[in-house]
């Protein structure tokens, strides 16, 4: 009997008016999408590889150590994933006077869109009416009077239209992965087709909230032309409201202090303060040295001072110990400026960890929200990646410090008078920044909760949507 | 009948649908003031397209409606100042009162100035409830939201009614009260064109009463006339004949 | 005639129950926008209030715009401190930037909330009203009136817009009133003209979409059709078209990413930093000297030509993407309110260009040893020169859209078949 109802529920979908036009604009909307997205991937790729080239280029002639940090800081390359999911844009680069406007005012398409808007307006057109036009149309009386269970008959109409929502939108998907196959310059991996598959399922789940949502809301009113305006009140809030409030609200309820205010400070201490500190520091230790060295009061310039080291061994002792105590002095006074600044960056990264949470928690009230998280999370476009980029940043960013250490101590162990922090240097054997996305399975791990969330509240919706409905007046 | 009370007039109408279909063939018929005229049909024999082409909501493939000697297509505001309209089973605006419906209606029917009381007076002439005056209109049964219509029709106060089916559905009390209303517009020298399926109320009410098949008028008798035959054996053999067209 | 039409269309749709629906819903998100936005705004205030030069330093900031509680547009971009030194500009970014969830929707200001909420509230007033009249009998018997049927539409769409414009200016008014209580905010004449302007560009905006929903209404016998094709349009219009002008406009022009364009542009004054050091190293120069000079001005010139080259090309880009995007009536309504209220595109570039011609003068002064610099002072656009550079096309090309949608409508219903 439920398959009876399905099958209703399909065929009479199947030869309606809006299913011809959701189908129809699905299937242009998203190999187009697809198309215009893959082909801004290559792009990207081609110009990541001469971003690269470029930097080599610049490390064969002018790498030297005081600007070198500045020059080589990390850089997220475009993923395969792009293709289908944009994700937060990177590109705004609001820390450079260089920031990309577009993206703020016109938030880039992508297939979660595709999905979250689209998907969610057609499972609401698709179900408003899916028990008051039956009340309407009389058949539902004549369905009850049959003696058709009403469990039944919910099932098949919620199940029934999310099959008919979803099976077009997989053949527009195989259309799009038919354009992204065909490109030869694109090449995805198993966990890349592996996360695909498990954002398409947490696309049915998406469908499924619609729809039931859709039933709920059409089993409260007696005539469909009440039931759609509810719902698209409904969609409204939980779709384009409640995503974009959620952060505003977030600041609100847990601040962060202002970065402006925690930059400033930062600046002063490794700045003024640094420099007042170093130098006192510095003048101590000169003034031990002194009493060692009393050679070294003499103040003479770079080039005389090597000539007078290369004669004098006792001379190249004193410079050699003066070298390494200004260079002590400094380190110093760079170590307790920089546990200062930790203190402050530690206190404000925890801060905005915080708020970030919050806004996501509250965000997560939005199945959109929910679905956005799931897909980009799963296809290191998302949150999740942005901290897994600042990780490897972080770790590469201890590598390339051990690196520097090293390589000015054997340059300076080489060459004492030479100053190795201006002088461009062989950087051939410094590590790389490699960025690798997570494995699939780290992935899926942290994009459970949204997708735990969302499925609670699908589950809720339809329970709430069966009680509604068994309840519900069928005049 | 003197020409000069002469209202409504179908000459030589004719309908063709974009389909083919051929929905009228050359109708003629008048109806003049105090008159009611009836006009019988199986569905989809014609009647409604007659009173579509009488109020210009589609155009005439030839043949000509006058009403009141005015060319319906020619300048159809003018004409329809002329004529009031009841059409079958229409749901009114549900969220209004009664009272707020007719006040509308009358306001798109010219008369722009009429007091509360005007309004009520007309609503128990077609006998109303008092309770319903200012209830909303999606609560009112069939009879109700009909007896609305009328004084809608009522209030024009235009020399010519058209009725679409208007005693469908009805249960015979309503139907009976219904026509009296008629009876009395009709003294009142309104000319009343009424299409029907209710052979029985035709009889009754009609003036003169036309049967009407596969687009054509093809019987028309007087009251008189009909004293003499039987109308309803006439009608039913009519229906059960074969199909004009081959 | 038309007045009886228009107030039976207002009378009808106050006991509506869409209609109460639809007005609680738009009320409830125009003041949340509002109250959001001005917390917002009052944050980014504070922020200033830090980093505003102090006389004399060589800091280009500008305070944040009263107008970006309506229109945000770009304003936490123009709002950041441009710290000028002979190397380049170092930026200073302000507090939403460590919440990434911003970055994951729009900021839902005023004209977010008309562009996406009005657009369907509008359609949701203009889809039933010819196929669900002509569908319960009541066209038909307005219709045996003698009523033309240009009239009847006039009133139709009259009574409508009134009902949303009414109640959506009063909110609105209401918003704008509240905030000028707030001493900290000064929108003065200019700001209050400005958003006055504003909300007149919201209604033809408004007015755009129930033209467009009268006319499909029009074109349509059931009204479930209707809803459905409106829906999709509006998708289309809304969220479609706007984003995809600016893939597609990348595709065409080339454009190097800002991210590297930054990274050239460390290089550039880093490579120039070294090979300073290394001439003054060869040469015994300790100071300030000509070679500093030297290297100094390359950077600077370097760094100019990087900038106007991007530039070009990135003008060709935004001008392309604004020309597909402008089919969209939702990417014309954002274009003409952000550049009105100062935080569009165009205002955001001239911003840059001015911030450059600072520079190049403060390092002039620089290089001569001054070391107290005149501050920097940014005059936001006329309300004509908006107009003139883009903004009247904009509005023009609404309202030419207004009234195209209602002359089509007319035509339509005018050959509408109500029986």
């Amino acid at each position: 009997m439920l398959g009876t109802i399905i099958r209703k529920e399909i065929l009479n979908s199947v030869i309606s008016f809006r299913f011809v036009a959701v189908f129809a604009l699905l299937l242009i909307l998203v190999p187009v999408t697809v198309f215009i997205l893959t082909n801004d991937y290559v792009k990207k790729v081609e110009e990541f590889s001469s971003r690269r080239q470029g930097i080599e280029d610049y490390l064969k002639a002018y790498a030297h150590f005081n600007r070198l940090g500045g020059v080589v800081q990390p850089s997220q390359p475009p993923l395969p994933a792009t293709a289908l999911v944009r994700g937060i844009s990177f590109d705004i680069n609001l820390e450079d006077f260089d920031d990309d406007p577009l993206p703020v005012m016109f938030p880039l398409l992508d297939l979660v869109f595709v999905v979250a808007i689209l998907l969610s307006l057609a499972a609401l057109i698709f179900s408003y009416d899916a028990v008051s036009g039956e009340k309407e149309d009389g058949t539902l009386k004549l369905m009850l009077a049959n003696g058709l269970p009403r469990h039944q008959i919910l099932l098949g109409k919620i199940f029934g239209g999310t099959l008919t929502l979803f099976i077009p939108f997989l053949v527009s998907m195989v259309l799009g992965l038919i354009v992204i196959l065909m490109n030869p310059r694109i090449s995805w991996t198993g966990a890349n087709w592996g996360s695909l598959g498990l954002v398409l399922g947490g696309a049915a789940v998406y469908v499924f909230f619609f729809e039931s949502l859709g039933v709920l809301i059409s089993s409260r009113h007696h005539s469909s032309s009440a039931s759609i305006m509810t719902s698209l009140c409904v969609w409204v809030l939980l779709v384009l409201v409640i995503p974009n409030l959620s952060p505003y609200l977030a600041s609100l309820l847990s601040p962060a202090p202002s970065r402006i205010k925690v930059n400033r400070e930062i600046s002063r201490l490794t700045d003024v303060e640094r420099d007042n500190l170093g130098r006192q520091l510095q003048a101590e230790k000169m003034r031990d040295l002194v009493k060692r060295y009393p050679v070294l009061i003499s103040l003479l310039s770079e080039a005389e001072t090597k000539t007078r080291a290369e004669k004098d061994p006792a001379f190249r002792e004193a410079v050699e110990a003066r070298t390494r105590e200004v260079q002590a002095a400094w380190e110093e006074a760079n170590r307790i400026q920089g546990e200062k600044v930790q203190v402050l960056r530690t206190e404000l990264d925890r801060r905005e960890a915080a708020q970030t949470r919050l806004a996501r928690i509250v965000s997560m009230i939005s199945p959109l929200s929910d679905f956005s998280y799931w897909a980009t999370d799963l296809t290191s476009t998302g949150l999740r990646n942005i901290a897994h980029f600042n990780d490897l940043s972080d770790r590469w960013g201890r590598a390339y410090g051990e690196y520097s250490r090293s390589k000015i101590a054997a340059l300076q162990k080489q060459d004492p008078t030479v100053d190795w922090w201006n002088t461009a240097v062989d950087v051939s054997d410094m590590p790389r920044f490699e960025y690798s996305e997570e494995t699939l399975a780290a992935r899926f791990k942290s994009a459970l909760g949204p997708l735990a969330v969302l499925l609670v509240m699908s589950v809720g919706i339809f329970g709430a949507a069966f009680v509604s409905f068994v309840r519900t007046d069928p005049r | 009948m003197s020409k000069q009370n002469l209202i409504l007039k179908a000459d030589d109408l004719s309908k063709r649908y974009e389909d083919g279909v051929l929905a009228l063939d050359h109708l003629n018929l008048e109806v003049r003031a105090g008159e009611v005229y009836c006009l019988l049909g199986a569905n989809g024999a014609g009647k409604t397209t007659t009173i579509n082409l009488f109020l210009n909501f589609i155009p005439p493939t030839t043949g000509t409606c006058y009403i009141n000697g005015i060319d319906v297509t020619k300048d159809p505001l003018e004409a329809k100042k002329y004529v009031a309209f009841v059409s079958e089973n229409v749901m009114l605006y549900g969220n209004f009162t009664a009272r707020q419906n007719l006040d509308f209606f009358a306001k798109l029917g010219g008369k722009t100035a009429l007091s509360k009381d005007a309004y009520y007076q007309v609503m128990r002439r077609v006998s109303l409830q008092e309770k319903a005056f200012e209830q909303r209109v999606k609560t009112f049964s069939k009879g109700m939201r009909q007896k609305l219509g009328i004084s809608i029709a009522i209030i024009k106060d235009a020399p010519a009614i058209l009725l679409d089916e208007p005693t469908s559905g009805l249960d015979p009390k309503a139907a009976e009260e219904f026509l009296e209303i008629l009876q009395e517009l009709k003294s009142e020298g309104k000319a009343i064109f009424m299409s029907t399926h209710d052979i029985f109320r035709a009889k009754e009410i009609g003036d003169r009463v036309g049967i009407m098949k596969e687009g054509r008028l093809v019987l028309e008798r007087t009251r008189e006339e009909l004293q003499f035959e039987d109308l309803i054996k006439i009608y039913i053999d009519y229906m059960k004949s074969e199909p004009l067209t081959a | 005639m038309l007045t009886a039409i228009a107030k039976k269309e207002i009378a009808a749709n106050l006991i509506s129950y869409k209609f109460f629906i639809v007005i609680l819903l738009t009320t409830l998100l125009l003041f949340t926008s509002f109250f959001v936005l001005y917390k917002d705004y009052k944050g980014r205030q504070a922020d200033y209030e830090l980093v505003r030069a102090k006389p004399g330093e060589p800091i280009a900031v500008l305070a944040p715009n009263p107008l970006s509680i309506f229109a945000k547009g770009l304003d936490e971009a123009m709002a950041r401190s441009f710290e000028i030194s002979p190397i380049g500009i170092d930026v200073r970014t302000g507090q939403k930037s460590g919440n990434a969830v911003f970055a994951f929707f729009p900021a839902p200001d005023f004209v977010y909330v008309v562009k996406v909420v009005l657009s369907l509230v509008a359609l949701l007033f203009g889809f039933d009203q010819v196929s669900r009249e002509r569908e319960n009998g009541v066209l038909r018997l307005m219709l045996s009136n003698s009523v033309s049927r240009a009239t009847v539409l006039a009133g139709k769409w009259l009574g409508n817009f009134l009902s949303l414009a009414v109640p959506f200016v009063l909110v609105t008014l209401i918003g704008f009133a509240l905030m000028n209580l707030d001493p900290g905010i000064r929108f003065g004449s200019s700001g209050t003209g400005r958003f006055l302007l504003l909300v007149a560009i919201a209604l033809i905006y408004i007015g755009l979409f129930l033209s467009l929903g009268i006319l499909v209404s029009a074109l349509t016998r059931r009204s479930a059709s209707t809803l459905v094709i409106l829906l999709l349009i509006w998708t289309l219009l809304i969220f479609v078209l706007p984003n995809l002008g600016t893939l597609v406009a990348r595709q065409i022009i080339d454009v190097p990413s800002v991210k590297a364009l930054s990274e050239k542009r460390t290089q550039i004054w880093t490579r120039e930093i070294l090979l300073q050091i290394g001439e003054q190293r060869a040469v015994n120069d300790r100071g300030d000297g000509a070679i500093r000079k030297r290297h100094l001005e390359a950077i600077n010139t370097q760094l100019n030509a990087l900038e106007a080259d991007y530039r070009i090309k990135f003008d060709r880009l935004v001008r392309l993407a604004k020309t597909i995007n402008r089919l969209s009536p939702a990417a014309g309504f954002v274009y003409a309110a952000t550049e009105l209220a100062g935080t569009g595109i165009d205002e955001e570039s001239r911003l840059k260009s001015e911030v450059i011609r600072h520079k190049d003068a403060v390092l002039l002064e620089m290089d001569r040893g001054v070391k107290e610099h005149p501050a920097f002072v940014y005059r936001y656009r006329s309300v004509g020169r908006v107009l003139a550079e883009g903004g009247l096309f904009d509005l023009a090309w609404l309202t030419i859209a207004l009234i195209l949608f209602f002359a089509l409508g007319f035509v339509a219903f005018v050959r509408y078949d109500v029986r």
